[in-house]
């Protein structure tokens, strides 16, 4: 989206903190370490621009095994509308947000406010499936809306099926499918993107349709939530 | 909504705060020790032990390590107490602070340090006693060899009240260890030595009497408090019967001293409609003394029964041929709405009470504090004298 002249912020909310990496091409000081330091914080303390001027924030969090990382999204994203940095002009926001929503914390970039739309990359292995099927539960409590599904290929026997038929059994389509490509890792560990490093690839030329597709979308869903039982089948009938 | 009780961290900590030699670190926002200083202060304890990290939402997101084993390096200094106790509050507990981890790794404290988890979302005070007396048993007891006299076990409050024990225990034996209120670590060292545990609070002492019989071989009582005539008498017949000593003469002239003063005050006090509000230890003693006193019970009110608190009161009931409500763990209202139909002409529990008091113009007769005396022949009669008193200001 950023190649096409919008103005796109990426907000990591992984505690990892690896999700500006390849924009930026270096790790960020998160936007939590920073209140640690000081409360005063500046946007220039913690926005960083990335490839094609791509604003990047990581919000960060404890050291693992300490302290509680959902009450520091809790604070980062208060900090974050403190210090203004939506009021600026601004076409997109992506967050990107860990695999599953442990706890309250987690939830607050669905909540009101804040995400409109909410997009789950899951793949077709089981414990992916389960994890975005909690998020599916997440996204009915909190009153979210989910965008659609994007099945990160691990190329598990029958995947597009599989993600397929959870798309549908939930209620909601397929926004794009990621074909698994060794470029990926290869331009990740030139701290790149597919997209600057590898431009003309194929990954890349899905990768812009996807922000395309998401961009453009305007259907959105409260998704059903499987059991347990409806999950399993799933994967093991396929 | 509106609970007759308060949390876990309560209760731990009045359990430390009753060693002398000790300071309470509260980790915790500022709130919890301020509020509880606030409290405990007012009823008449010395708070200036109760300190705190003063977590903050930083803390709360990154852990609070670094300033938690700061502030016991600062108390250890500044203080130089023996024993530094570490209590975990709601958001310590939420977070899940590593605090025996903590304490064990902390190098150059010369004081011993006890974490206790009391996080207030774990449970009520009874939990924070039992969880603080089970560290205190476990964690500072040390084997000893047997010795002589008796542990008061699971009492907190010191006072006029804590003497008068003592000495009634002196009738028959010595008093060990005070577990503990006005103690020091020194004492619950020793705890050991005794060679019975009185148990003085029955809903938190249990299961501390039960680890240290299993723990130290130490058998265990559970008389009622000495409030009262009947229950003083019976809570020295409770040792002397252990300890197969004979009560002494002078125990027996005392009672009759006080009888003598009780039944010149009983006259106005004879059909009076009387209403006890309290906690587990205190109630059944108190209304079998109220109905020594001719007074009539409508009303009792227990904020959290022990394992013996409804039967011990069941038994007192019977005896005395009373017939009051008796209400459970209940929230203020029902505690109001009794109190409107029953129209009892005086109330006696603590400060919680007052506004009660006000709102009805119902005397209230406040025993819930270290300075009140209320136990042995003497606290009988004071008590009498007390309720007359009150009674008197309608």
């Amino acid at each position: 989206m950023a190649e096409e002249g919008k103005k796109v912020m990426l907000i990591g909310c992984d505690p990892k903190r690896d999700t500006t990496l390849t924009l930026v091409g270096r790790h960020l000081k998160p936007l939590l370490e920073t209140i640690l330091e000081n409360n005063a914080v500046n946007e220039e303390d913690i926005i960083q621009q990335g490839y094609k001027g791509v604003l990047c924030i990581e919000i960060g969090g404890p050291e693992p095994g300490i302290g509680c990382a959902g009450r520091g999204l809790i604070l980062a994203f208060n900090k974050l509308k403190e210090i203004g940095v939506f009021n600026r002009q601004i076409d997109l926001v992506i967050y990107d947000v860990p695999g599953d929503v442990v706890c309250g914390g987690f939830a607050v970039p669905m909540r009101k406010g804040n995400a409109r739309e909410v997009y789950i990359v899951t793949s077709g292995e089981y414990l992916s499936l389960f994890a975005a099927n909690n998020i599916c539960k997440a996204i009915r409590r909190v009153g979210a809306r989910l965008g659609g599904i994007i099945c990160n290929s691990r190329e598990v026997e029958n995947e597009e099926k599989i993600v397929e038929i959870f798309a549908e059994k939930i209620g909601a389509r397929i926004i794009g499918i990621i074909p698994k490509d060794n470029i990926v890792q290869f331009c990740e560990s030139k701290n790149k993107t597919v997209v600057e490093y590898m431009p003309e690839s194929n990954q890349a030329k899905i990768y812009r349709k996807i922000a395309r597709d998401v961009f453009d979308n305007t259907c959105l869903l409260k998704p059903s939530v499987l059991s347990l039982d409806e999950l399993n089948a799933l994967c093991s009938q396929v | 909504m509106q609970p007759y009780k308060t949390c876990k961290l309560f209760g731990a900590l009045r359990v430390v705060l009753g060693i002398q030699d000790a300071i309470v670190l509260l980790h915790s926002p500022k709130g919890c020790a301020y509020n509880l200083r606030y409290l405990l202060g007012v009823r008449g304890a010395k708070v200036n032990r109760i300190l705190t990290t003063e977590m903050d939402e930083k803390d709360v997101i990154f852990g609070g390590e670094v300033r938690l084993k700061k502030a016991i390096k600062v108390v250890d200094e500044r203080y130089n107490p023996s024993l530094i106790a570490v209590l975990t509050s709601c958001a310590s507990s939420i977070i899940g602070e590593d605090i025996e981890l903590i304490c064990k790794d902390l190098k150059g404290v010369k004081a011993k340090l006890l974490p206790i988890h009391s996080g207030g979302f774990e449970g009520d005070q009874i939990e924070g006693y039992k969880e603080a007396m089970k560290r205190i048993v476990e964690d500072l007891v040390e084997v000893k060899e047997l010795g002589d006299g008796v542990n008061l076990l699971a009492v907190y409050r010191y006072g006029w009240d804590l003497e008068e024990v003592k000495r009634l225990v002196g009738f028959i034996t010595t008093t060990n260890s005070v577990l503990t209120a006005k103690t020091s670590l020194n004492e619950i060292k020793n705890a050991s030595k005794a060679r019975l545990n009185v148990i003085m609070c029955e809903a938190s002492g249990f299961d501390a009497a039960r680890l240290m019989k299993k723990k130290f071989g130490i058998p265990y009582v559970h008389p009622l408090l000495p409030i009262g005539i009947k229950a003083t008498k019976d809570f020295v017949f409770s040792i002397s019967e252990f300890f197969d000593i004979k009560i002494p003469e002078e125990f027996v002239k005392e009672e009759r001293r006080a009888l003598k003063k009780i039944e010149r005050a009983k006259d106005k006090l004879i059909g009076k409609k009387v209403c006890v509000i309290s906690g587990a230890s205190r109630i059944a003693p108190i209304t079998q003394f109220l109905s020594e006193l001719g007074m009539e019970i409508v009303l009792i009110s227990i904020d959290k029964p022990g394992e013996t608190t409804l039967e011990d009161l069941n038994k007192v009931i019977n005896e005395v041929d009373a017939n009051p409500k008796v209400i459970v763990e209940p929230e203020v209202d029902e505690v109001l709405e009794s109190i409107r139909q029953e129209k009892p002409d005086l109330i006696v529990g603590g400060l919680y009470e007052t506004e009660i008091s006000r709102r009805f113009r119902i005397p209230l007769l406040d025993i819930m504090h270290g300075e009140e005396r209320t136990m042995g022949f003497e606290g009988a009669v004071n008590l009498a004298k007390s309720i007359e008193v009150v009674l008197l200001r309608r």
